[in-house]
């Protein structure tokens, strides 16, 4: 797949992952791999830049004798969300743009 | 490879790189290590799914450069506004610059008045000793004991007063530097 879209739809995954519940980075992974190729050292990078973009914060909570961070979703993550959905369907009517006549002809 | 050891090589690729940031990385890779081997795996093979540290310092390092060269294109508007401003900033510094160096004069003349008057008792003791020899010579013996007593006050006053006057100068001395400092400080902020 073409980096930049991978790197788009990957923020957005990690969104996804912690849309419902505070998660941390081993277990977003998990999460992610049933449906997305992501590995651990690809997610910090991520998590860096959607801090950055105050997409999401970062919780240190205490977990069994040790720290745990925890990834908390923002309203404005909350909303990059919703803006996917939103072009996902401008995707699917270029899709279908890119594709009609396929059936017909092939 | 132990965690101790891989997280060490990490640091060492990172470096050059924010301090916050390294500890922030080293902390995440930290942590997954250990969920790994709370899951049951070996330290060994927890450290090794994670890939060559240089790798991963590469990749952050790839991220903060990104970020450096956003922050560093600052918009026109923001620039047009600093200019316009500098109509009331660039005044309003330089009469904080002067009030600074004035306040900072004022104290050392504060110095100067106490080492006058220390002079000034010292020369009180001298002229002291100079009364008790001339009563001496001239047989006024009654005066001896007033010219004794003012010997003892003025010279212990002006010890006394040498030292404060010492520890002000170094004061006024250690405050100028933190002033410059200071100064500097918020120039290379603002550049």
């Amino acid at each position: 797949m073409d980096i930049q879209l991978k790197r788009g739809l990957l923020d957005v995954c990690v969104l996804s992952a912690i849309r419902y519940e505070d998660s941390y980075g081993y277990k977003i992974v998990k999460d992610m791999q049933p449906y997305v190729a992501v590995s651990e050292s690809t997610l910090y990078p991520i998590l860096r830049r959607l801090e950055q973009q105050k997409l999401l914060e970062v919780r240190s909570l205490e977990f069994q004798g040790r720290l745990r961070k925890y990834y908390h979703i923002t309203q404005a993550g909350l909303d990059r969300i919703e803006a996917f959905r939103d072009d996902w369907k401008e995707l699917e009517a270029i899709n279908a743009f890119i594709t009609r006549g396929e059936r017909a002809t092939g | 490879m132990t965690k101790k050891k891989y997280l060490r090589q990490l640091k060492w690729q990172l470096r050059g790189m924010p301090k916050d940031e390294i500890r922030d990385t080293l902390d995440y890779y930290d942590e997954l290590i250990r969920e790994h081997m709370d899951e049951g795996m070996s330290e060994e093979d927890a450290v090794a799914r994670l890939g060559e540290p240089k790798e991963i310092a590469k990749v952050t390092r790839d991220e903060t450069d990104d970020k450096k060269k956003k922050r560093r294109a600052r918009p026109g508007w923001q620039i047009a506004l600093i200019w316009i401003g500098s109509v009331i900033w660039i005044p309003l510094l330089i009469v904080a610059l002067v009030l600074t160096f004035v306040f900072y004069i004022v104290l050392w003349v504060m110095v100067l008045v106490l080492a006058v008057v220390d002079l000034a008792l010292l020369i009180s003791a001298l002229a002291c000793i100079a009364g008790i020899v001339l009563a001496i010579r001239y047989g006024a013996f009654q005066m001896i004991p007033l010219f004794v007593g003012g010997v003892l006050l003025t010279a212990g006053l002006s010890v006394l007063l040498f030292f404060g006057t010492l520890a002000a100068a170094k004061g006024v001395v250690k405050l100028g530097g933190s002033i410059i400092r200071g100064i500097g400080k918020a120039f290379t902020k603002e550049g």
